[in-house]
Parts: C-alpha cells; structure tokens; sequence
C-alpha cells in the first residue's frame, strides 16, 4: 500500500488545468482514476499530486488548484496499469 | 611598407582572442537563462565535439541533460535547442547535476517525440535509447521510454534484480539481465540488424546480445521517470538520449558522458 495526497479533479476542473498547458517547459496532466478499487465518490474523476499547491514552477495554476478537494489515496488501487 | 605589414602582426598577435565553442553546444547553452561560467561552456563543448569525432552526434535524434545547471536548460534538447523541448509534468523535482526524480504514480518528463512519427535515426531495425541515473533505486517499472502498440524501454534495476530493456517490440518477454545490484550508471538499449538487442552499463555490455526481432515503433510520446502510456518510476533519471543504434559506439559514448557528469559534478 502506497498512500499519497493528490488534487482531486472533474472533467471541467481537468480542463481548465490542462489549458494552462500551452508555457513549456511546465504542464499538468491529471491522471484517471481508473484502477481497481476507487472510491464511489471519485469514480470518473482525475488525481494530480497536492504538492503542485507548493511548488513555485506551477504557480500559474495555484488560483485554481487552491479550490480543489484534497484526498489521500493508495495507487495501487485507484490507478490502473494501462496495457500496450 | 615592410615596417606597415610588422606592425599589423604584432598587433594581430597581441589581440586577446575569445574562446572557441563547438557551434552544437553553444547553441545550446545560449538558451540558458543565465550564461555558464566558462568551464562549463568548456565541459559542454567537449561533449558535443567527442561524440561529434565519434561519429556518434550525427546518429541521435534527441540528448536531453536534465540536470544541467541552469533553470530551463534540462529541458532542451542538445540536438536542437527549440525543438522538442521536455516538459515537467505534474512537478517532479529537478535539480541541478542531478536530475529529476518523481513519483512513480503521476509525474514525469515528456518530449513532444513519437519514435513512429517523429524518429530520424531511430528507425524500425536500427535504434536505440540511453539513459543515465545518479541514484540507486529498484523499481518494478522502466525509468525512461515510449510505448503504445509497441514498446520501448530501459528499467536499470527491477525489483528482482535484473536489467530489463525493449525496444520497438511487444510480444513475448524483453531481453533481462540478472544480477543487477545497482541502477548506477549511464545505460543503453541498442537494436541492430534488426533482431539483436545489446544492454549495456558505463558501456559494458551485461551480457550476451539477445536476438528478439523489431515488430514496429511506439506511437506514444518518450519520457523519463516512466513511459507511456501509464508506466511511472521512482527512479532519478539524470540524462536521456534517443537515435540509431550506434552499435559498436557505447564505450565512446559512456566516456564522453562521464567526462561532462563528472566535470559538472567537479563545478
């Protein structure tokens, strides 16, 4: 069990965030909550880590970030390994 | 008119000459926010001069060194500075001389780069992948590469100890190489002939090449700290390279990156 902090996105707040992504060399990328055991209120949902909320390269983001729940999640189970 | 041609020579003798930099590097460092003191210039001209002599340069696609010293500068490719440029997902730490390191479950390094789409001398039959790594570190996933409908990548140090690397396929087993202790060091995965597979470490081959035959290039984008799709490692990553196979080439090349890392690291 690996236990890490992550923003919690919907579709619309992934969007938002991903729009910001055009000023190389920095981006976000909210990954999918798609693995096998994801909480019932997540599912469809998207996970970035909390630590961006500290991280002065991202700043651009933070207005946006700061209104995002933050949810401890273990990655084993709410991540999944996406075949070749 | 003897005496006029004496006095340009002395005076042409006496003009304190800038130092020369290899065009490549320079190129390259002028992208640096703030401009390198002159031993690095140095360091970095010497890289890109000896894998020039080496015949290596002309042979790869993308040299990304992601710990240069410089706030951007780990993210711009050596090959063409403006092109290509890595970007920094999800915020992994990057530092200087050092590298990026990152979560293993969200972060990574991203180039703009499909082997399918966009390899010049990473071809079907004749490519290959280099990386380098500061840090000691197991991890069930590979530290740099590209997948989707195929794959390829280098996992310095599994879990179970092996040196694990594949390159344009997909099927059956990669090529691994047991009794790996560490992730030290700066690796290659090269494909020639188009079925032989060659791993090496510091430019030392881990064993016999392996025959297993290209079936075809990913189409997903190359990164380090994982790959795509969905692959992500905890291991530091400090350097990554990607082109034709250079097969006979990983000594020089070894030799050459080690000359920068440890220069830098000498800064």
């Amino acid at each position: 069990m690996t236990m890490q902090s992550f923003l919690i996105f919907d579709e619309a707040a992934r969007t938002a965030a991903e729009s910001l992504n055009s000023e190389a060399p920095f981006a976000i990328q909210p990954r999918p909550l798609d693995g096998p055991s994801v909480p019932a209120d997540l599912a469809g949902h998207y996970a970035a880590p909390a630590s961006l909320l500290a991280h002065p390269d991202y700043a651009r983001w933070h207005p946006s970030l700061s209104l995002l729940p933050i949810r401890s999640l273990d990655v084993e189970m709410v991540f999944a390994a996406v075949p070749d | 008119m003897v005496g006029f041609s004496l006095g340009i020579g002395v005076s042409v003798a006496h003009r304190r000459r800038r130092p020369s930099y290899d065009p490549f590097a320079a190129a390259y460092f002028g992208t640096f926010q703030a401009e390198p003191g002159a031993t690095y210039k140095r360091l970095m001209s010497n890289f890109a001069v000896e894998l020039q002599d080496e015949v290596i340069w002309p042979e790869l696609d993308l040299i990304f060194d992601i710990g240069a010293m410089d706030a951007t500068g780990w993210a711009r490719n050596w090959k063409n500075p403006d092109q290509f440029m890595l970007a920094a997902i999800n915020g992994p730490t990057i530092a200087p001389r050092f590298g990026a390191t990152g979560d293993g479950s969200t972060m990574c390094l991203e180039a703009p780069w499909t082997p399918f789409a966009n390899g010049q001398k990473f071809a079907l039959n004749d490519a290959s992948i280099w990386m380098a790594s500061h840090a000691n570190v197991a991890n069930a996933q590979p530290a740099v590469g590209a997948g989707q409908s195929y794959v390829l990548a280098i996992n310095p140090r599994s879990t179970s100890d092996n040196g694990i690397c594949q390159i344009n396929s997909v099927t059956g087993s990669p090529p691994a190489y047991a009794g790996v202790t560490s992730s030290v060091g700066f690796w290659g995965a090269q494909l020639f002939n188009g079925n032989q597979v060659r791993m090496t470490r510091d430019g030392i081959t881990l064993g016999p090449d392996v025959t297993k035959a290209a079936e075809g290039r990913p189409t997903g984008r190359l990164r380090a700290l994982g790959r795509t799709p969905s692959s992500y490692s905890t291991l530091p990553v400090r350097m990554m390279a990607i082109g034709g196979s250079v097969i006979g080439k990983e000594q020089a090349f070894a030799a050459a990156w080690k000359a920068l890392a440890d220069g830098m690291a000498a800064l």
